[in-house]
């Protein structure tokens, strides 16, 4: 059995270890320690607490700890206190109540300690005999988490910027290798339009848009769209955006990758993609060397443009996607050159391999007959032929030569029209006398509907006659005999309609569009049956077009003969009169009128200037033949007198005189009054034929401009012209009266 | 064992005050209006738990824990989502981190949550059921779910049942879901359902005799 004093002597020196132990704590612990009585009054008070808070615990013991602090009431800390009592246990969290008792966490700091607080209940067997609070100064902890916070903030932020500077080089590097392929793929295609639809393809599979289109722009800066994706071709292709208009437009004008959204410019092609629901566009132009070949743009249905990126990346593809269609396009263009080259080498070795034929053939016949008549031994009778013969050849070859002289011309711009106003129908019966031994020695009929009033068209006699004759020798050529050649003169509306039509061997449908072309006949083989050159219709064409006409050619077929119509537009009522003094004359000359018929000037004064003898007789010659009366003057001054003195009824005047010319003359004759004879009608002579020295003489005053060296006839017909003018006038003038 | 319609019910009113108390209780201490409220509640095998729980959330839960002893004894949890941890600790402290991270600081205010919440499901049960209850201070700990509920049937050879509550906790126009779970074991529980059941015979006498 124990000893009970030793048990007892047990119990204290535990009893005191506990309280040296308790002691120490209390000393040198670095928490807060208050335990409260059932009461909550104030039992311990630590050391911590008294250097803290320096409350001394000798001053607060027995104090409840509500009365010591009572903000602990207002802050509603004190149920804590109440639930220790009944029982239960709590955690203050610093971050809801920051601390229990307001304690500076440091001499220098002013914000006050972070205290994480746990409040237990304190239990003596089995009962609560009041409470136990913890404190422990959280304030560095608080601190370094605060840190640590800001730490992985800047480290999330970093991380997310880096991982964005990845994406963006990974995104980088993926559309460099898209941008590869796609040049790469279109680099591949041989056809320009492959190159473009490889273009397009590549761009939308990348950047993912509803539509990628691509125009290309023509000479005239018009953009045309060439390939498309996202879309029908058959919708859009072709569509053409004028210079300047519509997006496309813009972007080329400004050069440079433009977006647009919500409504978008007008143009055919934005109609389209409205109507397809794009309602933003981006686009890029295509330029090679600052010269605009086309545009790149992207449509999307969302209202958006494109980011940077996406328009970085359409500008690379833009600026290889313009090498890669320049190169396919000069390679096809190359390519077309090349063929067209090759084509037109090919028409002029035929067409000389034709000249040469064509023209050897009638020397053949004239050099063979030359030989045989040199020979001397042929008689009479052969003889005769033989000259015959050589002279229908050298006229061949002749004909031959104009025909190759005017192509040339036509070739190298040269050839010029005399214009004036003209008459057709005396030409189309001149031409049709001209082929008619031809179409004779054939057995071709030649029957016409000619009519005579169709009105004048600004023409070139000549040229207009050498139209129709060509017409006609072509219709009579390909024509088999006892076959039949219709011509017709009609006023169309306002043209003038000249119509051949044949029974003839007709035109193959597939020639009909070449028909006009040089170096080409329909029948271009060795063995071909018709001879000449094939130049015939080339000139005609030139020649219509040169009088603002036009010319086409029909034919049902092959053996079921062919037509061709000819229109000249008919002279417009006031132009007709500004020049009606030369169209009659012209009129006149044309059908052909000869002297004896003009042999009517009978009383007519006429006045002639010019410093000229010779040609003065002459003059006189002709005109006094003729009825008129004549005077003459070898200067301007001289002439000026005689207007004085006789008053003429008409003047010619030679334009190149000593002293003064003839515009001079004109002009002083013009200043004079219409009593004094300012109003004479006049004739200008003149070896300048060329129009601007008619347009001068008409200007100083002259009424008609008569080049030298002057045909009698045409003289007369000038000065008729003028005295019917001037009897009209008269007319008038005194019905006016 | 499966609660009849009248226990279940009365125990969905107990929770009822409970969660009411616990609201009033975070809205003084924060100074926001908060708002806890239970769907529903549900009786398992603490055994079985994981499959009613797994589906909550995949990865770690953060839970606060705490036994209770008396005539009714067992443990008493509060479960969130890690997410939810910290969104209900911003929506509380009125701050917000750029890191979703629960640093110590956010675990003392989850302790102290979960203890108001337990402490105040807890005392009404003592209070209203005239048991006393006493608690161990709470603790938090973040673990996955299957480790948790292995930790929860971890050398106990006895039979336990688990009540597992649906909390909704209303935090300024945000909801942050967890569970309320407590586990008891038999006679702890037969205890709960006779306390329940005498209850309900208690205010069937007050309404009819008030």
């Amino acid at each position: 059995m124990p000893d009970l004093s030793t048990q007892a002597e047990q119990t204290i020196e535990i009893a005191r270890m506990n309280d040296a132990v308790f002691r120490w704590m209390n000393d040198h612990g670095n928490q807060g320690l208050i335990v409260t009585d059932e009461h909550l009054r104030i039992r311990i008070w630590n050391h911590w607490l008294e250097t803290k808070t320096r409350k001394k615990a000798k001053d607060i013991i027995g104090v409840s700890l509500l009365d010591v602090y009572p903000e602990l009431v207002t802050r509603q800390l004190d149920r804590y206190f109440h639930q220790a009592l009944e029982g239960r246990s709590n955690i203050l969290s610093q971050k809801l109540h920051r601390f229990l008792i307001e304690i500076p966490a440091s001499e220098l700091d002013v914000e006050p300690m972070r205290q994480s607080v746990r409040i237990s209940p304190l239990e003596d067997a089995g009962r609560i005999i009041g409470t136990v609070t913890v404190i422990d100064d959280v304030t560095e902890r608080v601190n370094r988490e605060a840190i640590l916070q800001r730490q992985l903030a800047q480290r999330a932020k970093l991380l997310e910027s880096e991982s964005a500077a990845r994406n963006a080089a990974e995104a980088a590097n993926t559309r460099l290798s898209h941008l590869q392929t796609i040049t790469d793929e279109a680099f591949a295609q041989k056809s320009l339009n492959d190159v473009l639809f490889k273009i397009v393809q590549g761009v939308k599979a990348v950047l993912n848009t509803a539509t990628v289109t691509l125009l290309m722009a023509d000479d005239k800066g018009d953009l045309i769209v060439r390939a498309i994706d996202g879309l029908e071709r058959e919708a859009v292709l072709g569509i053409r955006v004028h210079a300047g208009t519509g997006f496309a437009g813009l972007v080329a004008n400004e050069r440079k990758p433009l977006s647009v959204k919500g409504k978008l410019p007008a143009s055919p092609l934005n109609t389209v993609l409205q109507e397809h629901g794009i309602r933003s566009l981006s686009g890029i132009p295509l330029l090679i060397e600052n010269h605009v070949l086309g545009v790149i743009h992207v449509g999307m249905t969302e209202i958006r443009t494109l980011n940077d990126d996406d328009i970085r990346f359409l500008r690379l593809i833009g600026d290889r996607a313009s090498l890669v269609i320049e190169r396919a396009r000069s390679y096809e263009s190359e390519k077309i050159a090349r063929a067209y080259a090759e084509q037109a080498n090919r028409l002029k070795d035929q067409f000389l391999a034709t000249v040469s034929h064509e023209l050897r053939t009638p020397l053949n016949a004239i050099l063979g007959w030359a030989r045989l008549l040199q020979s001397g031994r042929i008689d009479q009778k052969t003889a005769g032929h033989a000259l015959e013969v050589i002279e229908r050849n050298a006229k061949a070859q002749a004909q031959l030569i104009d025909d190759l002289l005017d192509v040339s011309r036509i070739i190298s711009g040269k050839l010029r029209l005399n214009l004036s106003p003209v008459e057709t129908a005396p030409l189309v019966e001149a031409a049709l006398d001209a082929v008619r031994p031809a179409a004779d020695a054939k057995g071709i009929r030649l029957s016409t509907d000619i009519s005579v009033q169709v009105g004048p068209v600004p023409g070139d006699p000549d040229r207009i006659q050498q139209i129709v004759w060509n017409l006609l020798s072509n219709a009579i050529k390909f024509t088999p005999k006892e076959g039949e050649v219709f011509v017709s003169v009609n006023r169309n509306h306002s043209n003038v309609e000249i119509t051949v039509r044949d029974t003839g061997q007709g035109i193959r449908p597939e020639f009909l569009p070449f028909v006009f072309d040089r170096f080409r006949q329909g029948d271009s083989s060795v063995t071909r049956t018709h001879s000449g050159l094939g130049l015939g219709l080339a000139i005609v064409r030139h020649l219509v077009e040169l009088h603002g006409g036009t010319v086409h050619a029909e034919s049902p077929g092959e053996d079921q003969g062919a037509t061709f119509r000819v229109c000249f537009p008919v002279l417009g009522a006031k132009r007709e009169e500004l020049i009606e003094d030369e169209s009659s004359l012209k009129t006149n000359l044309a059908t052909q009128m000869t002297f004896e018929e003009a042999n009517s000037l009978h009383g007519l004064h006429v006045l002639i200037v010019d410093d000229d003898r010779d040609a003065l007789d002459l003059l006189v010659t002709v005109l006094e033949q003729c009825g008129a009366h004549v005077v003459t003057a070898g200067s301007a001054i001289e002439g000026l007198e005689v207007v004085g003195n006789v008053k003429p009824d008409i003047v010619i005047s030679d334009i190149e005189m000593p002293n003064e010319d003839g515009y001079a003359f004109m002009r002083k004759l013009r200043a004079l009054t219409a009593s004094q004879g300012g109003q004479i009608p006049s004739i200008a002579l003149t070896a300048h034929a060329k129009a601007e020295d008619r347009m001068r003489a008409l200007a100083a005053g002259f009424h008609i401009h008569v080049p030298k060296p002057v045909e009698p006839a045409e003289l007369l017909v000038a000065i008729r012209s003028l005295r019917e003018r001037n009897l009209k006038g008269e007319a008038e003038g005194s019905s006016g009266n | 064992m499966v609660l009849t319609e009248r226990q279940n019910d009365a125990l969905t009113e107990l929770i009822n005050i409970a969660f009411a108390r616990t609201g009033a209780a975070l809205s003084e201490l924060t100074g926001h209006r908060v708002l806890l409220d239970s769907p529903s509640v549900a009786l398992h095998l603490a055994s079985e738990l994981d499959n009613s729980l797994s589906r909550f959330v995949p990865g770690e839960v953060a839970w606060i824990h705490q036994v209770f002893h008396g005539p009714v004894a067992g443990d008493a949890l509060l479960l969130l989502n890690y997410e939810g941890a910290v969104h209900l600790t911003e929506l509380l402290t009125d701050e917000s981190s750029d890191n979703s991270r629960l640093d110590e600081s956010a675990r003392e205010v989850l302790t102290e949550v979960g203890n108001i919440l337990l402490n105040a499901c807890l005392g009404v049960f003592g209070n209203v059921l005239h048991v006393h209850v006493g608690f161990s201070v709470p603790r938090l700990r973040l673990d996955t779910i299957q480790d948790l509920i292995a930790w929860l049937n971890r050398s106990r050879g006895e039979l336990r049942y688990a009540l597992v509550i649906f909390t909704r906790f209303q935090i300024k126009d945000s909801q942050v879901n967890g569970y309320l779970v407590l586990v008891l074991n038999m006679d702890s529980f037969d205890r709960l359902v006779k306390e329940i059941d005498e209850w309900i015979e208690e205010n069937e006498r007050k309404t009819i005799n008030p």
